[in-house]
């Protein structure tokens, strides 16, 4: 006995109710889902029916306001939302960076692309800004040399770097 | 408030104290919250999304879910969640909120960073939309997941 399978179609129309495998198959193809119409006039029985998912673009507008409110936000908070998180150090190689790196003052300008070392991890700068504290930094200019000792690692920073999740 | 409102601000609350923090907020006591509120609900699921920021620095993703059942009454809302457990990311911690009730929003906010945020919602007796948005420099990819329920009140 073969299991049977039920088709359902862009404008397709439900009378009373639709099954919830429908509400399945659109929420699965992401392409679809189901808005209530207008009901049967004799009976007054609700009706559904299958259409396209409309796409939101925000509108310029929009975004300037939520790139300001985010500026706003930087302002206020000290979070090292600047920097994303690339590779984590295994004690030998904080050790050996520790020794081997000065450390950049407070208010040093980051430049995108810059790294800096972090309760033992690299952290790579996304966005130019002013740090606020002192810390062991490498300037990108200056990384593939500072991490000749560890060639193996440089390959999985560039690789993080590509694709880092948030 | 509704015990569906009440635990929203809970967890945001709770997650906001921690913003602060390098700490991460256990996502077992997240989803455990949660689900305490879609027990209640017929309609309720979650979903991840994930967006990659463009060189300009903003990407935007949608996503439109169909409730199993249509609400049946015209007093009802609809709610949902997006929350970032950090990733790999030296930022952890942004959540965004929303509650649609009777089709017109009533709550819409973030907690924390509001990089990476749920921009706007709508919702009907059969359906929510949500909307995200990804004002990160470079190509960072946000990852987060999303709840969501709807209910007849």
């Amino acid at each position: 006995m073969t299991e049977q399978t039920q088709e359902f179609y862009l404008g397709q129309v439900f009378d009373g109710i639709y099954p919830p495998e429908a509400a399945h198959w659109c929420n699965e193809g992401q392409m679809y889902h189901i808005d209530e119409i207008e009901p049967n006039a004799e009976t007054g029985e609700r009706r559904f029916q299958i259409v396209e998912n409309e796409i939101y673009e925000p509108t310029e507008e929009e975004l300037a306001e939520m790139q300001a409110q985010y500026e706003a936000w930087k302002q206020k908070n000290n979070m090292q939302l600047e920097f994303v998180r690339t590779l984590d150090l295994n004690d030998d190689n904080v050790e050996y960076l520790e020794d081997s790196l000065p450390y950049w003052d407070a208010d040093t300008e980051y430049r995108e692309g810059d790294y800096v070392i972090l309760d033992g991890a690299i952290y790579r700068c996304t966005i130019p800004h002013n740090s606020n504290e002192a810390t062991i930094a490498i300037a990108d200019s200056t990384i593939g040399g500072q991490l000749s000792y560890i060639d193996q690692h440089w390959v999985e920073i560039k690789d993080l770097s590509d694709g880092s999740v948030d | 408030m509704n015990d569906f409102q009440t635990s929203l601000v809970d967890i945001a609350s709770a997650i906001r104290d921690k913003k602060n923090t390098t700490e991460n907020i256990p996502f077992s006591q997240f989803a455990e919250a949660i689900k305490g509120i879609t027990e209640k609900s017929t309609n309720h699921g979650s979903f991840s999304v994930s967006i990659k920021a463009n060189s300009s620095g903003t990407a935007t993703s949608s996503r439109t879910i169909t409730f199993l059942e249509p609400l049946k009454s015209d007093n009802w809302q609809s709610m949902t969640q997006c929350f970032d457990d950090g990733g790999n990311s030296a930022s952890k911690n942004y959540v965004s909120a929303g509650i649609v009730t009777n089709g017109s929003i009533t709550k819409l906010s973030h907690v924390g960073a509001i990089r990476t945020v749920l921009t706007n919602i709508s919702s009907s007796k059969t359906s929510m939309t949500m909307s995200f948005l990804n004002t990160a420099s470079g190509t960072v990819t946000w990852n987060a997941i999303v709840y969501y329920a709807s209910y007849d009140l």
